[in-house]
């Protein structure tokens, strides 16, 4: 087949797990992410795919051909470090070239190259330039056609833009982003920050404990986040505690609530975890009660202009609320009020 | 998840090819220094223990001969005033170089530069030619004296060594340069907001210097003045040519044994106990320092 | 306000103290070496080249100018070579064994020039090695062995180490890394280890004349002898020059190498 083929990958180091039974395939031409917090076992990996760390176990193949025991020089995949890893002693031009050198080619193919290359990422004419002389994203740039430049079969970032500022941060992203849908090339980006995988990836590999908690297309995972770990992780969820009754009814304290049918059969009749967005739940007045509600005191309002974040105390749980402006009924503190909370929206996670 | 790699190898480059790389690199610094420091050591030992014969010659024993003469009032009063010098020479030394050290890690680069310029100059300079200047220093035809004069402070010109005093100032001289620069790394490390952060909250300049910054500095300034001592305890040339007799030192009764009496194994016991009197003042200062420190 | 100009105007006269004293023997020994007569007198009574002309033209001092440069070459060259592979072991493997050998090369540094002459002295009496130059040379190469691997490893220390693996994913080996990387960065601490021995090398006299004074005569050591015989204006002439040898190594050791930071500066710092 055609792409990166993981199977059973694991790395420990001393007595830490970093990386436990990893299996992702992932298709030619995709732009996937890495996502999970610090420790979580992203860069590791990332580093046994470029070869930079040797697995425990299991293998890599790209394009059907196994290559966990070729070494980084013979694989030779692009990758951009976090500190970009741009050689102090060499012009922006011979950052570009080192790996054209490496292959022998003269020094009329090289200046063509890097013309090309750094045409590509917006910096034509810098060749002569110190990396010193550069500002932080025209490095990140030129990180970029450095790893470009030897037209690697997977081009691997990882975490490129935390050092960078919020705003030069998004535009690199949407650069990125366009650069790897013109040259459709297999990119793999290790990131914390769930927005810029969202914003960026076909697929998204949910990392926890060095282990994949969830992988898939980012609305997929927004919507139908496979455990807590990953409804925590991406975007902000209620978790609610409750007593699983069968595969589409569940009981939170004396409540009974409907919730979209369960897929795998969860432990029946045991405990188990409802998760539903805050932008999901429904707030209604007191007096309006219906399907699928329950109702709770209001604790905290925050009103943030373009939408208003309540906080409500349901039978002893926190639960958030995010409703739009012309949706919100105007209650204060103290305040009780009815959640109503769509059957398909909530879904029932192991506990 | 970051910065994984402590180590810069990783196990990703075989492994067993390491120790075959590693020895390959370390077989002749290892050959290197077995040959030209171990074995000189060792011989070092052995000839404070070997029998002496006439002429300058020595035979390989098990003698403690030299060693009892190393328990006679007149070595060990050398000892003494050897070690004295040394840490007279290290508490002028340390208060001197500390200011200037600290100094010039806050000016620009350009000074900085100019001032580690000078310094390295000096430090490298020949302790023969060091001592040959303050000679021609301290003469009574040098410029200092006849400044001494003419100021009136001085009545006659006189030459103004051979004394304790010129031995003094020469070897602060010779070790300025060595703990400046010693110092300078941590002074340059120090940050500036903290003894600000001390005014902020009502202390002078000075009280902020002495309650803040001198704590923190501790540990290197007692590092400086020890590297002063190990390097005075044995010094020879500047006590032999600015001092009298009485400011003799081991060192000189070490390379008089060598070149002038022939006593090669006493000179080597003297040298021996020399060595063993400083590692065991290191050991001390460490462990007082470490019961002192709390919990580091 | 007229607090902070004290306290600058205190600052600037200590200093300039200091600077003072570092320089007043120096400055008196290149006066008096402009003497036109045999007595030293500073400020010096009548200007006179005189004495240069002799140094220059003696053949005993040119003898030992270059007996002098030929050894500190030697030697230095020597420590660094040795002390190369013990700081990358350090760095790149973390070697433990390289770490012990380190440790040898910086104790025996603080050792007293004494005790290590002495050592040395029976070290190549024992070998029936007697008188020879390179007898200097290898004693000289292992007392200084300190230096240059303390300079390299804070040279190796500096090569971050995603640089290799970035060299590594675009498809260097081991070998490339290390011609592509690893030497142009450590170019600057080679040249400036180089420098330092050399310098300290030229300079050390006991070690020399306990192991080969008697037929090696380097200039420091006559500097020595005529010390302990009595003054000889070319003395003068050789102490200048070797003032001045050190003065040129060390400023040609600030433009080659970033001077604060071999000091062990960490900081940055503002031009």
């Amino acid at each position: 087949m055609f792409g990166l083929e993981i199977s059973k990958v694991t790395k420990a180091f001393g007595a830490h797990l970093a990386v436990d039974d990893v299996s992702l395939s992932i298709p030619q031409g995709e732009f996937v992410c890495f996502l999970g917090p610090s420790g979580c076992g992203k860069t590791t990996l990332m580093r046994m795919i470029a070869g930079l760390e040797q697995p425990g176990e299991g293998s890599i193949a790209l394009n059907g051909r196994d290559i966990t025991r070729q070494p980084a020089n013979v694989r030779k995949f692009g990758m951009v470090f976090q500190s970009l890893a741009l050689f102090p002693h060499l012009s922006v031009g011979e950052n570009v070239a080192f790996s054209l050198r490496l292959q022998g080619q003269d020094a009329r193919q090289r200046k063509a190259r890097v013309d090309e290359l750094l045409t590509l990422v917006r910096l034509p004419g810098m060749e002569k330039r110190a990396v010193s002389q550069l500002s932080g994203g025209q490095r990140q740039r030129v990180a970029i056609a450095r790893a470009l430049a030897q037209e690697p079969p997977i081009f691997l970032l990882d975490e490129p833009f935390s050092a960078l500022d919020a705003k030069l941060r998004e535009e690199m992203q949407i650069e990125l982003r366009l650069l790897q849908k013109r040259l459709q090339i297999t990119t793999i980006l290790v990131t914390h920050d769930q927005r810029e995988a969202m914003s960026m990836a076909d697929s998204i590999a949910v990392m926890g404990d060095g282990k994949i908690q969830q992988y898939g297309s980012p609305l997929s995972i927004y919507r139908a986040p496979a455990n807590t770990f990953v409804a925590n992780f991406i975007g902000l969820s209620n978790l609610l505690p409750v007593e699983v009754l069968d595969h589409e009814t569940v009981r939170f304290g004396a409540n009974i609530l409907k919730v979209a049918p369960m897929t795998q059969p969860t432990s029946a009749r045991g405990l188990a975890t409802l998760s539903i967005r805050p932008e999901d739940i429904q707030l209604t007045a007191a007096n309006g009660a219906g399907d699928n509600t329950v109702s709770g005191r209001i604790t905290f309002i925050r009103d943030m202009g373009s939408s208003v974040e309540v906080h409500l105390d349901c039978d002893g749980r926190d639960v958030l609320s995010v409703v739009q402006p012309r949706d919100w009924m105007g209650a204060g503190t103290g305040d009780i009020a009815h959640l109503r909370l769509p059957q398909n929206q909530c879904r029932v996670l192991a506990a | 998840m970051t910065d994984l790699a402590v180590p810069l190898k990783t196990d990703a480059e075989a492994p067993d090819r390491d120790p075959v790389v590693l020895a390959g690199l370390l077989s002749l610094p290892t050959l290197f220094l077995i040959v030209l420091c171990l074995i000189p050591l060792f011989l070092l030992v052995q000839l404070s223990f070997a029998h002496r014969e006439d002429g300058g010659l020595w035979r390989a024993g098990l003698e403690l001969t030299q060693y009892r003469q190393l328990m006679t009032p007149q070595f060990l009063k050398v000892a003494l005033f050897s070690f004295t010098l040394a840490l007279t020479t290290a508490v002028i030394s340390v208060a001197l170089a500390f200011p200037v050290a600290y100094f010039i890690s806050r000016m620009k680069r350009r000074a900085q530069i100019t001032w580690l310029v000078g310094l390295l100059s000096t430090l490298s300079l020949s302790e023969v030619l060091i001592v040959f200047a303050f000679q021609v220093l301290l003469s009574g035809s040098g410029g200092l004296v006849k400044t001494l004069v003419a100021l009136g402070v001085m009545e006659q010109a006189h030459s103004l060594y051979p004394n304790f005093a010129a031995v003094m100032v020469c070897l602060v001289y010779l070790v300025l340069p060595y703990i400046i620069l010693f110092l300078y790394p941590a002074m340059s490390q120090l940050d500036d907001d903290i003894p600000a952060a001390a005014t902020t909250m009502g202390a002078s300049p000075a009280r902020a210097f002495l309650t803040v910054v001198a704590p923190m500095v501790k540990g290197p300034l007692l590092s400086a003045g020890l590297l002063v001592v190990i390097f005075t305890v044995g010094s020879y040339l500047t006590p032999l040519v600015l001092g009298r007799p009485q400011q003799w030192t081991v060192g000189i009764l070490i390379s008089n044994g060598a070149m002038t009496t022939g006593n090669l194994p006493l000179a080597a016991a003297q040298a021996v106990a020399l060595v063993s009197l400083m590692v065991g003042l290191l050991g001390l200062v460490r462990l007082l320092s470490r019961a002192g420190s709390p919990a580091s | 306000m007229n607090e902070g100009l004290l306290a600058t105007i205190l600052r600037r006269g200590f200093l300039s103290l200091v600077a003072l004293f570092i320089a007043a023997p120096l400055v008196v020994v290149i006066g008096v070496s402009f003497n036109e007569g045999r007595r030293m007198t500073f400020p010096p009574s009548d200007l006179s080249l005189k004495w240069y002309r002799a140094f220059f033209t003696d053949a005993g001092w040119m003898k030992s100018l270059e007996t002098s440069l030929t050894i500190s070459t030697l030697a230095s060259v020597i420590a660094v070579t040795v002390a190369l592979p013990i700081a990358y072991a350090v760095w790149r493997y973390n070697s433990k064994a390289a770490k012990a050998l380190a440790g040898v090369g910086s104790g025996l540094f603080l050792l007293p020039g004494v005790v290590t002459a002495l050592m040395f002295s029976a070290f190549w009496g024992v070998m029936g090695h007697v008188g020879r130059i390179e007898n200097v040379v290898l004693s000289h190469s292992v007392i200084l062995l300190g230096i240059p691997v303390a300079m390299l490893s804070v040279g190796f220390q500096s090569i971050e180490k995603a640089l290799i693996e970035a060299a590594h994913t675009m498809g260097a080996g081991d070998a490339e890394a290390f011609r592509m990387v690893v030497r142009p960065a450590m170019t600057p601490y080679i040249l400036c280890a180089l420098v330092y021995v050399f310098v300290l090398s030229l300079n050390e006299y006991l070690i020399a004349y306990m192991v080969a004074g008697f037929s090696v005569q380097t200039l420091p050591i006559r500097v020595f002898t005529s010390l302990r015989s009595g003054y000889e204006p070319t003395m003068c002439v050789g102490a200048v020059i070797f003032i001045l040898l050190g003065f040129a190594a060390f400023s040609l050791l600030a433009a080659i190498g970033d001077l604060p930071k071999l000091m062990g500066r960490h900081r940055p710092l503002e031009a």
